[in-house]
């Protein structure tokens, strides 16, 4: 018998000691890392957003201002304004959340952590730049509470107005985090907007925060002038956009064309195209495919643009000062949009020579501008903020008589944080809207 | 090495003891348990007509023809047997009784052999002759309907596809809940993968790896169900185990045996959804006054069939038109022109799936040593053209029993290659079923080709290379081109094996050991021709899943009587086991290839590749100590304790203690019948009462769930390819989306069994009945979470569900006479899981599928609701009918903007009904399985609505007419989304027309209720008629030739294919999803097996 014992018991004592270096570091994921560098994060944020911007998001947003129409499956559905939470829930969740503004919260712990100032400075504007876009779709949405993981399933939703302020402290943050040196780690290859130009970030910082008071300034006129003051102060250097190349790294709304072609160029945009005779619509009102030569894959999506700083400078002028005030802006602007597309100057003149489109310094109107507008951000998330800002162009609804006036609530939200999201309906005007 | 030279000694001696002619033979036969004669008990030469019967006193005598060389005993209650003459002329031999083996020695938990009396649990055990019958590919499906408690389901009846047994619920809300499967005693692996790259919800049918187990190999198989039946597997063992032990050469034989056998399958589709034969390609959305439906061809790329009637329309042979042979589609001319041809591009594109089967096995042995070889080859050629499947089996068993028998060791070694030529399905650009039912009936998919179109370019290419498909080369892909430039390859290159060796030191001390070996590389490619509508430019995926498991056990155990009136017995064993799994995945695609026809990576502008390794260990100590009293009152106590390197946190300082978890089980079985054995007259012989408690344990599915890591980029929308690193030389990672936990701990569940087994009237009559109660607590879900959390899902340890159920088996010998024995049998199982917590907060989960309709766990409810849209209903369910006459939906029910439960899946009852008859040679056995009760989103006929092709809108609406009035109370939705539910009942009268069906009305609306059906389905599995030919050479000892009808008839009110199919595949918890699934089928097999 004793020996039976000692035959269990010594491979059993055996595998006792051993059982540490029997396990190791058996869970430690050899997969993935636990922690990165800035430069590794910010591409890939990076693209997330462009990726979201210029896909769902213009989409959505355009599908509404009518410059796309959709025609089949989802998107039919979608033109009869059968617009639902289920509709938003990559764009919202994964992408703008998890994604862009969870990784940008990331972004900052480290640049913050290790004194990166720069990188903190870019990730600030960036989180200004998305939650602008989560306000003006979503009105309230979570910041305050958000990001936390475990700590906090549910966070609460900061109102529009407190997301407002949220959006003015992160850009005046951020131009603070650039006059400071950048430190051991600063941004350049590795953004592919700016490639490190702080001069471009200070830029855009201070043109998100015109691009804002545009809004505010539906129910308060002095906004005008603030967002002026945020252009004259420095705005765009150069065009914030994402450069596509085509393969896995192609344009978001050319993969849709190529791989869904559930959408059409929009009544709206191309009856006004044709009425004005606009040398744009070889280029906009093609069959949305694969062979389209102006959505292409290597096609570079442009956030925002030098053509929309000077629409809104157009804008702001033209509240402050008047119609003859704005008409020499109002006719850069245009000049500046045909150019954009690679349109002949002799063109060019041809088409502003035209009474619809230039009336005269005198009988320049809000409209004239909105329009201009309206016809240079093809396939811009803008035009829809436009719309329900000034309600230019006017549209018909597809169905109904009504346009919706915001994005549904993700239905994720309402099932996964449903003490804090409620639902609103697509027609609720967002905050400063009403 | 001394061990082959046995064998292969052995076998020379036996095949060199030829026999000499003899005149007579006698002997006495006996009942191998009891020792008593037998009487009656048929004697017969091989291969004669000689023959005689065993007397009162069990024996015989009988004379020998020239050339006699063997004997079988045949009788109806006790085992067949043959034994070779050998020169002998006295032969006695003993037969073990067929009533034992209903109610004798099972194999249990670590292969440990036990009398089923002394169980406090129930078991379902199996014979590999049952298994084979069944003539199934994949071992799974022969458990449908013959095991009470088993749940199968087939992912389609595509060659190959997977195949899952959950076995009394589920056990687990988001893990695998699928059984374990162990052969010989260590668990084998049976994952199934989804290629790199895709989601469930599309690519192939894949298989589960359990398809690798060669069912002619089987000898028993012991389905474990409960928690005390499982106890001693622990952590792994929680989902119910399927214990298989291996056929190995006989001791006794002194023989070889040779036993071949052939069969030849036809298998064809067994059900099709219904579609519409009057209306072509086309749609009123773009005629002159927006009303009248009007004609687009191919040409257009317009998707939809809501076009004019196809006796409306007629051919102008005069235009040369690509997609038609016939010329250009238009309208009638004059009322008098011929009609337009219609296709059936549905019935006509599926064939004969053609299988055969093969199979040889030789085995032998004596007192001391023993083998057995067998090598099967089964090749399936599928009901889609080019879908293939194979499998190639070798395996070798031998045993060594020494020193008296003290020393017995058995090694087992299989080797096997299986794979095929997989279909694209499901959500999928280029699934086949998804182009198949969309195509309108005036478009032919095969362009004229009635032979091979699959093979001929003209089918499915236009003259420029480009696709021809009914949208213009846009849309989904001609299925005839996904199937034959879309092709996807497995091969699974295999091996598994064990070694056990015991040694009995005494009766009291038998050491143990067995150590267990899967390995397998599992090497896919997956290409995508350029032009494919999924992947454009093309695609090419290389995959080499490598996966290896080893089990190895350490025991000591021993047995006997414990006081001197030997009126106490004990059992014991206790031991140890480690466990290893490790996952190798490296998986490479490359993208956009270069130019056509050749696919390859080196052909592709863009290469990513990723390697996932995963990897956990096991360390485990268990005991099981079983008493018995006077064979009547047993008792049984286990306790396991297990250290599961998926609980390390890597962050925290490493302690055994952190990642162990022990659990007992206490079971008992009182055989009530033995106080009144003795009785005279007594219709009851057996009776016994099970109860049992026990508690299990589940880890999470894989490793790594307590960190959170970072990953490469990759941007998607739902609808694009999208957008991944690296770009340019810039590579990317960010936090992955899945927040890890560091609090993880196991799922715990406590089970309660309770049940009782009879026999009655010399055991003709035997029930089985068991009910259960399961509880899990700490659930580990990978619960969704509001990304507003930053991360979109994390790991909990927070759910809790409970299980009911009920199992029956009963079964009863109706005749029993020589030459006519009939028997009838029943199993009968209903359980219900019931989802009692997710996490706080958490409302609902989910499980697979699409967002909008998928699979969810919603609390309170049971297991996997079909969840989704659905129309506004007053409180007694009555639909809400816009009665806003400047809405668009006027007239119409209007859409609930809030998702809901619409559906269950589960299944309210299983019930199989076998039966056997034998009349002389003749055997004839069927099985009926019926599931009852459950639902599935039929979202095939969803989508087919929208698309004007399901067999729903060939009673539409055409322009002008509103022939409709739907039921319900009028309402609306104000501006605060508020509902507005007006009085009395909606009298609008409205068109079930194309503006209808391609909102909500159709599958892409937001209302997915209407598309949930009852997917009960009663169905005749497997019915096998047999013949044992009487052979006369003195070669052939037996020869039987069978033909097998495997799911010949199917009853069910589902409005598609056959509704046991399963879209996410056979490991995924989400099932009750119909997306453009593939067809199940139904087949006939003759076949032949020879024993020499």
């Amino acid at each position: 018998m004793k020996k039976i014992v000692i035959l269990i018991m010594v491979p059993m004592l055996f595998m006792m000691i051993s059982c540490e270096k029997y396990f190791g570091d058996i869970n430690q994921d050899p997969n993935n890392p636990t922690e990165v560098t800035p430069e590794v994060i910010l591409p890939g944020i990076q693209a997330t957003m462009s990726y979201s911007f210029g896909g769902d998001g213009a989409r959505f947003s355009t599908i509404l201002s009518q410059h796309i129409k959709g025609v089949s499956r989802q998107w039919a559905v979608i033109e009869q304004y059968t617009f639902i939470g289920e509709d938003v829930n990559t764009l919202f969740g994964v992408n703008l959340y998890a994604d862009v503004l969870m990784e940008l919260n990331n972004l900052k712990r480290l640049a913050t952590e290790n004194e990166f100032n720069h990188y903190n400075g870019v990730a600030k504007v960036l989180e200004a730049q998305t939650l602008l876009f989560i306000a003006d779709f979503w009105d309230s949405s979570p910041y305050s509470e958000a990001f936390q993981g475990l700590e906090n399933l549910q966070p609460a939703y900061d109102s529009q107005s407190e997301l407002y302020a949220t959006i003015f402290q992160l850009l005046q943050s951020a131009r603070e985090d650039f006059a400071k040196p950048g430190g051991v780690s600063v941004p350049g290859g590795d953004d592919l907007y700016y490639t490190g130009d702080i001069g471009s970030w200070i830029g855009l910082s201070n043109y998100i925060e015109a691009k804002a008071n545009l809004r505010l300034a539906v129910n308060d006129n002095t906004k005008y002038q603030e967002a002026l003051n945020a252009i004259t102060a420095g705005g765009l250097i150069g065009d914030m956009s994402y450069p596509y190349s085509g393969g896995v790294n192609s344009n978001p709304m050319y993969q849709f064309n190529e791989q869904r072609g559930d959408c059409t160029i929009g009544t709206k945009i191309s009856e006004m195209l044709t009425a004005l005779n606009d040398p744009r619509t070889a280029l906009y009102n093609q069959p949305f495919d694969a062979a389209n030569t102006y959505i292409t894959a290597s096609m570079s999506h442009k956030i925002e643009t030098l053509v929309e700083q000077k629409f809104i400078e157009t804008e702001c002028v033209f509240n402050i000062s008047g119609a003859a005030a704005a008409h020499p802006l109002y006719l850069e602007a245009i000049q500046m949009a045909l150019q954009a597309e690679g349109i002949v100057q002799s063109d060019i003149d041809n088409y502003i020579a035209q009474a619809e489109v230039d009336p005269g310094s005198g009988s320049l109107t809000l409209e004239h501008i909105i329009n201009q507008k309206y016809l240079a951000l093809f396939l811009d998330h803008e035009t829809y903020t436009d719309w329900r800002r000034t309600g230019f162009p006017t549209l018909t609804p597809n169905v109904g008589s009504q346009i919706p006036l915001r994005f549904p609530v993700s239905q994720r939200e309402l099932n996964l944080n449903a003490g804090n999201a409620s639902y609103v309906t697509i027609y609720t005007p967002v905050s400063w809207d009403n | 090495m001394k061990n082959y030279a046995n064998v292969i000694l052995l076998v020379f001696l036996c095949i060199c003891s030829f026999s000499f002619g003899q005149e007579s033979v006698s002997g006495k036969i006996t009942d191998k348990k009891t020792g008593d004669p037998i009487a009656e008990v048929k004697v017969q030469v091989v291969g004669t007509n000689i023959g005689t019967l065993t007397d009162f006193n069990g024996e015989y005598s009988l004379k020998l023809p020239e050339g006699a060389d063997s004997l079988v005993f045949k009788s109806l209650d006790f085992e067949k047997l043959t034994v070779a003459i050998n020169g002998r002329s006295v032969i006695n031999t003993a037969l073990s009784s067929l009533v034992q083996k209903l109610e004798g020695v099972v194999v249990t938990a670590l292969g440990i052999k036990r009398d089923e009396k002394a169980l406090g649990y129930a078991v379902t055990t199996l014979d590999g002759d049952n298994i084979r019958k069944s003539n199934q590919t994949n071992v799974a499906n022969s458990l449908s309907g013959v095991v009470a408690g088993a749940n199968v389901t087939n992912a389609s009846g595509a060659a190959g596809s997977g195949s899952r047994v959950v076995l009394r619920g589920f056990a687990s809300l988001t893990g695998n809940n699928e059984a374990l499967y162990v052969i010989d005693g260590v668990k084998v692996n049976n994952d199934s993968y989804v290629l790199g790259g895709e989601s469930s919800t599309e690519s192939v049918s894949n298989s589960n790896r359990g398809i690798d187990i060669n069912p002619e190999d089987i000898e028993s198989v012991s389905v474990l169900k409960g928690g005390a039946a499982t106890a001693l597997y622990g952590i792994d063992g929680a989902n119910g185990v399927i214990v298989i032990t291996t056929k190995k050469g006989s001791n006794n034989e002194n023989t070889v045996q040779v036993n071949a056998g052939t069969s030849l399958t036809v298998s064809q589709v067994n059900r099709l959804p219904q579609l519409q034969q009057q209306y072509s390609q086309g749609s009123a959305w773009y005629s002159t006054d927006g009303v009248t439906p009007e004609y687009l061809g191919p040409e257009t790329g317009w998707l939809t069939s809501w076009g004019p009637s196809y006796n409306d329309l007629t051919y102008d042979s005069s235009v040369d038109n690509p997609y038609d042979q016939n010329g250009s589609i238009i309208l009638k001319p004059n009322a008098s022109d011929p009609s337009v041809n219609i296709y059936d591009n549905l019935g006509d594109f599926f064939r004969n799936g053609i299988s055969a089967k093969n199979n040889f096995t030789i085995s032998s042995g004596n007192k001391n040593a023993s083998y057995r070889l067998s090598v099967s080859d089964v090749r399936e050629s599928g009901v889609v053209p080019l879908n293939t499947f194979k499998r190639t089996n070798v395996s070798f068993a031998s045993g060594l029993n020494l020193f008296e028998d003290k020393l017995n060791i058995v090694t087992t070694a299989n080797y096997i290659n299986s794979g095929g030529r997989r279909i694209q399905q499901g959500s999928n650009l280029s699934g086949i079923m998804l182009g198949l039912l969309r195509t309108p009936i005036t478009f032919d998919n095969s362009n004229g080709i009635d032979s091979k179109p699959w093979n001929d370019p003209s089918a499915y290419e236009l003259v420029d290379g480009s696709q021809r498909n009914y949208r213009g080369g846009g849309g989904y892909d001609n299925p005839f081109w996904s199937v034959n430039k879309n092709q996807f390859y497995d091969n699974v290159n295999r091996i598994i094996g064990n070694v056990q060796a015991s040694y009995e030191f005494s009766k009291w001390a038998v050491l143990g050991m067995n150590v267990g070996l899967d390995r397998y590389s599992d090497d896919r490619r997956q290409t995508y021709a350029i032009g494919s509508r999924a992947f454009p430019n093309g695609k090419i995926v290389e995959q080499t899943i490598g996966v290896s498991q080893t089990d190895a056990y350490l025991t000591m155990s021993g047995k006997g009587y414990i006081n001197a009136d030997k009126t106490l017995d004990l059992t014991y064993i206790v031991g140890l086991n480690a466990f290893n799994y490790n996952t190798d995945n490296l998986y490479t695609v490359g993208n956009g290839f270069a130019f056509e026809g050749f696919e390859n990576l080196a052909n592709a502008s863009t290469i990513n590749s990723t390697n996932t390794i995963d990897n956990y260990k096991s360390l485990s100590g268990f005991t099981s100590i079983d008493l018995g009293y006077k064979s009547m009152l047993y008792l049984t106590l286990t306790g396991r304790q297990d250290y599961d390197s998926r609980f390390i946190v890597p962050s925290k300082e490493f302690k055994m203690a952190d990642i162990g978890f022990g659990y007992p089980s206490v079971s008992s079985s009182f055989v009530f019948s033995e106080l009144f054995a003795k009785k005279k007259g007594r219709i009851m012989d057996f009776g016994k009462l099970r109860i049992s408690w026990a508690q299990i344990a589940k880890g999470p599915n894989l490793s790594y769930a307590t960190t959170t890591t970072y990953g490469t980029v990759s941007v998607g929308d739902g609808w694009t390819n999208g957008y991944s690193f690296p770009y340019q030389s810039l590579t990317s990672l960010l936090l992955g989306n899945t927040q890890g936990n560091t609090q993880l701990v196991p799922e715990k569940s406590n089970e309660f069994e309770v049940g009782t087994y009879l026999a009655f009237f010399n055991n003709r009559l035997t029930v089985d009945v068991a009910y259960y109660n399961r509880k899990t607590k700490d659930a580990i879900l990978s619960a969704a979470v509001s990304a507003t959390s930053g991360y979109t899902s994390t790991i909990l340890n927070t759910g809790e569900m409970h299980t009911n159920g009920v199992d029956v088996a009963v079964r009863g010998v109706l005749v029993k006479k020589k030459d006519f024995y009939w028997s009838l049998g029943s199993t009968f199982s209903k359980y219900k899981t019931i989802v009692d917590k997710l996490a706080n907060g958490l409302d609902q989960l989910f499980v697979a599928g699409f967002t909008g309709t998928g699979i969810y766990h919603i609390p309170g409810e049971e297991f996997g609701q079909i969840y989704g849209g659905d129309y506004a209903r007053t409180e007694d369910g009555t639909l809400i009918i816009d009665d806003d006459p400047s809405s668009a939906t006027y007239g119409y029910p209007i859409a609930d903007p809030e998702l809901k439960v619409i559906g269950n899946p589960n299944p309210k009852f299983l019930l199989g009904i076998n039966s056997s008859v034998e009349v002389k040679r003749f055997s004839l056995s069927f099985l009926i399985d019926m599931k009852v009760g459950g639902q599935m989103w039929n979202g095939t006929q969803g989508a087919l609505t929208f698309f004007g092709m399901s067999a729903l809108t060939e009673d539409r609406d055409l322009p002008g007419n509103t022939s409709h009035v739907f039921e319900g109370t009028p309402g609306h939705y104000d501006a605060d989304g508020n509902l507005i539910v007006g009085s009395g009942e909606n009298d609008v009268e409205v068109g079930l027309n194309e503006d209808w069906y391609t909102g909500n009305g159709g599958g892409f609306g937001s209302v997915s209720s209407q598309f949930i059906q009852n997917a009960s389905t009663y169905r005749l599995r497997n019915i096998t008629v047999g013949y044992d030919i009487p052979v006369k050479g003195r070669h052939v000892k037996e020869l039987n030739v069978f033909l097998t009808g495997n799911n010949l008839l199917l009853f069910t009110p589902y409005e598609g294919i056959d509704p046991e199919t399963s879209l996410t595949g056979s490991s995924s918890n989400g099932q009750g999803l119909d997306y453009f699934n593939m067809p199940n089928t139904r087949s006939v097999t003759i076949g032949l097996n020879i024993k020499l």
